[in-house]
């Protein structure tokens, strides 16, 4: 009987400390939001370098997201689009023979809805002659009036216009100047065709470009497809690549998986992204994420010791009242769990004040873009810089947001933690008489 | 009839901390019944505080047996003295004593709270317990706002809210002049009076000592006089 009875009682002691260990919680709470109100100095401080790690990281990385994207897509547009479709074997070996049949390429990067303009390509080196001045060079065959709607080379003609019809090409600057060649003029361009004999053909020039790529602009020629296949006595649907270009740019993950998507078929295409096709786009923007993620993690550090010596500081202080705390039959876990409090409020007020600055700076920028400083461009290589527009727009990074948050959130409780961590070897009658 | 609320014998405490060992207490025998008022008393370094810390379950002796409302507390852990604590004793310390982000009303909850008790049986008590002390106009005040000895009145409704079974006081008047000082023992003397509170304060002032029923006075660790008050 007297078991039962006693059964009871502590069950329902159970189930009052059950009960009111809520709103023990909600008491600390409160004495910590109180607390980080009583210490302002101090929290303003932590939280400061809370919102600067914070801005620091979303800030740049929303920057330097937005001038990476513009710089990929610039250079796509400058040469090889968002994405191509070509034969297994053309990138390791581009012989004239290794060509995909257009119509399927095209439908391949049609079906996955993500590109805005489609077309082929067919290119090959040849000696390129104006008068009887000759040099070697690189003839590209393309689809003028799809390419027109997009390529970056065709905003780029200095003098004449970009190609229009079959018989004309648009060759580079400093082609132009070693070739003596001026518009009007007609270029010869003598290659080896599919069949093994020789491919020829003469163009008028057009028009004269200047890509920002010295490369391109010493180089290359470009006419229409159609005169190339005929040149190289290749037959009509076929093309060594087949260029998709989206109006929007497929930076993301999922941008790399819908490029390279193969719906099979038993078809074997090689599909490549933007990402495959400008290795050095994507090296730079790795280079400049590791560079913002160092100093990220710095601050965070800076960050985290200062909150290491705020909550020391702060133990120290309030050493009495625990004292008193403790020996009044508080346990070390509750004000453990005070400490932890605080310390996420602190960090909780970094971060949304971090963001709201964050936002504050970005949008702006987003919406009307900013031009810049010749500091930074100097840290981009000069073949980009040329092909970067005037102003430049943030893309928000969210991504960067939520390491920011989980970073700073976990730093914050742990450096806190480990001040925190002498309450449990404090003795309640020496805390009470400690002088500070 | 009163049972015994403090029980000890043969205490001894001796701190080892410094290179020569300090004889805190030396074999103190003491007890002490329901409802008494007693002051600890004699010169600084006699023993009081160490004394009143081991009856309080703040500090554990060395040797001897003591008894808190017939519970051996040797045996018991530091969880399980935090608890008692909680349950049993009430503290008045010399200050410092309340949280000072919490008003005097929530100072007093608050203890209740660490209690478990339910949020509607905590404010009415709370709220009795400074209405006793004559605090009901300051319970919105933070400690900040208020005097030492306003604050030490609501260390005491926070220390008799529990009601306790036993109320320590260690130099509780330190930090206050006379005239407070003479309100605060009257307040005590009305707690152990009226509410049958029992009661030690330890104390070298005169004044202290004078309201309390019975003195026991320390010399070097042992109790040198142990008399009852007649007035
Ligand atoms: N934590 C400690 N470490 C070392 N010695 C201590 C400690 N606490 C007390 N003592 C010593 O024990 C002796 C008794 O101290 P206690 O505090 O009990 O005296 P007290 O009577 O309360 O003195 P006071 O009137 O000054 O408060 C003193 O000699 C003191 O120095
Ligand atoms: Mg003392």
């Amino acid at each position: 009987m007297s078991e039962i009875a006693l059964g009871q009682k502590e069950q329902n002691f159970a189930n009052r400390t059950k009960a009111d260990s809520s709103s023990i919680l909600l008491r600390l709470v409160q004495i910590s939001w109180r607390n980080v109100w009583r210490n302002r100095r101090r929290t303003l401080l932590t939280a400061g370098g809370i919102i600067f790690a914070v801005w620091l990281l979303v800030f740049m990385r929303s920057f330097q997201g937005g001038v990476f994207a513009q710089m990929a897509d610039i250079s796509a547009r400058a040469m090889p689009g968002h994405a191509q479709i070509q034969h297994p074997l053309y990138e390791e070996e581009p012989q004239v023979e290794h060509t995909v049949r257009e119509s399927l390429a095209e439908s391949r990067l049609l079906q996955t809805g993500r590109f805005d303009f489609v077309s082929s390509r067919v290119q090959g080196s040849a000696i390129l002659s104006v008068g009887d001045k000759s040099t070697g060079g690189f003839v590209l065959g393309l689809e003028p009036k799809v390419e027109a709607q997009w390529s970056g080379l065709a905003r780029n003609i200095k003098t004449g216009a970009y190609l229009a019809a079959d018989g004309e090409a648009v060759i580079g600057e400093a082609l132009a100047r070693n070739l003596g060649a001026k518009l009007g003029d007609d270029l010869v361009i003598l290659g080896t065709a599919k069949n093994g004999g020789i491919a020829a053909h003469a163009a008028t020039i057009v028009g004269i470009f200047r890509s920002g790529s010295t490369e391109l602009d010493r180089t290359l020629v470009q006419i229409p497809v159609g005169d190339f296949r005929e040149a190289w006595s290749m037959e009509a649907e076929e093309a060594h690549m087949v260029v998709g270009v989206s109006t929007a740019l497929l930076d993301s993950e999922e941008g790399i998986q819908i490029a390279r998507n193969d719906p099979g078929e038993g078809v074997d295409l090689n599909h490549l992204a933007w990402q495959d096709l400008l290795p050095d786009v994507v090296q730079l923007t790795e280079m400049k994420d590791v560079s913002t993620n160092f100093m990220f993690y710095f601050i965070c550090i800076i960050v985290v010791f200062s909150v290491v010596n705020a909550f020391m500081m702060l133990i120290y202080e309030r050493t009495n009242e625990m004292g008193v705390l403790l020996a009044l039959g508080m346990r070390p876990h509750q004000l453990l769990i005070q400490f932890q409090v605080e310390a996420f409020l602190i960090s909780s007020l970094g971060l949304v004040l971090g963001f709201g600055l964050t936002a504050i700076t970005v949008w702006p920028l987003m919406e009307y873009g900013m031009t810049l400083p010749q500091e930074l461009l100097e840290s981009y290589p000069p073949d980009m810089v040329a092909m970067f527009p005037e102003r430049l727009h943030p893309t928000f990074n969210w991504e960067a947001m939520r390491t920011a948050t989980v970073t700073i959130l976990l730093g914050v409780q742990v450096a806190a933690l480990i001040p925190s961590l002498r309450i449990f070897g404090m003795r309640p009658i020496e805390a009470i008489r400690a002088e500070n | 009839m009163s049972g015994e609320v403090v029980m000890a014998r043969g205490l001894t405490r001796v701190y080892q901390e410094e290179a020569v060992p300090v004889h805190a207490l030396r074999g103190v025998d003491f007890s002490l019944s329901s409802s008494e008022f007693v002051s600890l008393s004699g010169p600084s370094g006699s023993g009081k505080s160490t004394l009143l810390n081991i009856v309080g379950g703040l500090d554990r002796q060395d040797e001897g047996i003591i008894e808190l409302d017939g519970e051996e507390l040797a045996p018991l852990s530091e969880g399980d003295l935090a608890a008692l604590r909680l349950r049993k004793i009430g503290f008045v310390f010399q200050a410092y004593n309340l949280v000072p982000v919490l008003s005097a009303l929530e100072n007093v909850e608050f203890i209740l709270q660490l209690q478990g008790v339910g949020s509607a049986e905590r404010k009415e008590r709370a709220g009795e317990a400074l209405k006793s002390l004559g605090l009901s106009e300051l319970q919105d005040r933070r400690p900040g706002e208020m005097s030492g000895g306003q604050q030490q009145r609501v260390a005491i409704a926070r220390a008799i809210v529990t009601n306790p079974v036993l109320l320590l006081a260690d130099e509780p008047s330190a930090n206050l002049d006379s005239e407070t000082t003479k309100e605060l023992m009257e307040l005590l003397r009305n707690l152990n009076e009226t509410q049958g509170m029992t009661i030690i304060t330890a104390t070298h002032d005169p004044m202290v000592m004078g309201y309390a029923k019975r003195q026991v006075h320390l010399r070097d660790g042992t109790v040198e006089r142990d008399e009852v008050v007649t007035d």
